[in-house]
């Protein structure tokens, strides 16, 4: 399963060193995010993709063993898929 | 204007006063406003035949509100626009009013609930919700030479971070009051008015300095959250930019409606000012704190 922006979500943003704010133009509604939590956020706004590939490029940019990153990583999007601003990508037989 | 002629204004065509971009015709057939406003807006510049933003008025209720006859209503272009209230709150009910117009009708701004005060360019955000003391320090820093752009709602222009003054009485609630009275027993207070929603209710004259400047902007430099404490010295944090973005943007009146435009002006304010918590009790240390800013 691939996870993806949520569907009609258009972001425009604005860092903070450890911070990031976000605008969801479709729901007009504004977030604040660690810098983790906008890390995955804004791999998942470059292209649908995988826990797995966000945990392996996690792995390959902090040192963080495969198991703490994919906790991570699934914890975030979780997070973000309850705000609505990522949704999964299921595949169509 | 003596009190009869600011009277004769009110019942007879309105009285036209000029604050900072807006520019409001104010009408009442209650005599015992006349004295208030003379009080209020002495330094303010009164017009003839202006461009008028806003035609307001409070008057006895008739029409459809005829029942409540010792109740008045606030109406703008003659239509009620606030819930009546009794007639003792004639003047509170005339500024609120005047607040109303202004977030509801004055998109042109992003309008955040918070004070603003200036002194040598160095110009302060103190946003804050109601009750957290930003009126009160607000008035004390007034009071002390700091100039007062807002000590409501804060006007932020599209184009730019700088904040339009919109000085306008300073409304005082409750303890801050007899607090106000004793620091700056120079200051000119209207009438106090209780059993308000908010408590006991009463307005301090905006210095006549910042007055005369209200066609003079400000660059914040700060935004400052202050939060008054009982006994507390006073005490200066910093605030993350994202967690000052969050509140500035909480604060907003019309953040909703401007949707994005509201999102890049808040970042942008937030990214130029250093932001911090501020907890304060006495007046004369949290003044001497904004002093050291300068």
């Amino acid at each position: 399963m691939s996870w993806r922006l949520a569907e009609g979500v258009t972001l425009c943003w604005r860092d903070f060193g450890d911070e990031a704010a976000v605008f969801n133009e479709a729901s007009g509604r504004t977030h604040v995010c660690d810098a983790f939590s906008a890390w995955v956020l804004r791999a998942v706004e470059g292209g649908p993709t995988t826990l797995g590939e966000l945990a392996d490029r996690l792995v390959n940019e902090v040192e963080l063993d495969e198991a703490d990153a994919l906790g991570q990583v699934d914890k975030a999007l979780t997070l973000l898929c309850e705000k609505e601003l990522v949704e999964p990508q299921r595949r169509h037989p | 204007m003596d009190r009869r002629a600011v009277a004769g204004a009110l019942a007879d065509g309105g009285l036209v006063i000029r604050c900072g971009p807006f520019t409001t015709r104010i009408m009442s057939d209650l005599g015992e406003l006349a004295e208030p406003i003379r009080l209020l807006y002495a330094d303010f510049p009164l017009v003839d035949d202006a461009l008028i933003d806003f035609h307001v008025s409070v008057r006895r209720c008739s029409g459809v509100y005829r029942r409540l006859r010792r109740h008045i209503v606030f109406l703008l272009d003659d239509e009620p626009a606030l819930t009546p209230k009794v007639r003792r709150l004639a003047l509170p009910l005339l500024e609120w009013g005047a607040n109303w117009c202004i977030y509801r009708h004055a998109h042109q701004y992003l309008i955040v609930h918070a004070a603003v005060v200036e002194k040598k360019g160095v110009a302060c955000l103190l946003p804050g919700t109601s009750g957290a003391g930003k009126s009160t320090l607000c008035a004390a820093l007034v009071s002390r030479g700091w100039r007062l752009l807002s000590d409501e709602l804060a006007l932020l222009r599209p184009d730019s971070a700088e904040v339009l003054p919109a000085a306008r009485p300073i409304s005082l609630k409750n303890r801050s009051i007899a607090l106000l009275r004793s620091f700056a027993p120079e200051q000119t207070f209207g009438p106090e008015c209780s059993e308000t929603p908010k408590g006991v209710v009463a307005h301090m004259r905006p210095p006549a300095d910042s007055v005369a400047r209200m066609d003079e902007p400000a660059l914040p430099s700060r935004i400052i959250f202050p939060q008054w404490r009982q006994d507390s010295a006073p005490e200066l944090w910093p605030v993350s930019k994202g967690r000052a973005f969050y509140r500035v943007a909480d604060g907003s009146i019309n953040y909703p409606t401007l949707g994005s435009d509201a999102f890049h002006q808040v970042a942008n304010l937030v990214e130029r000012c250093e932001c911090f918590d501020f907890r304060y009790s006495a007046l004369d240390d949290a003044v001497a704190t904004f002093d050291t800013f300068v």
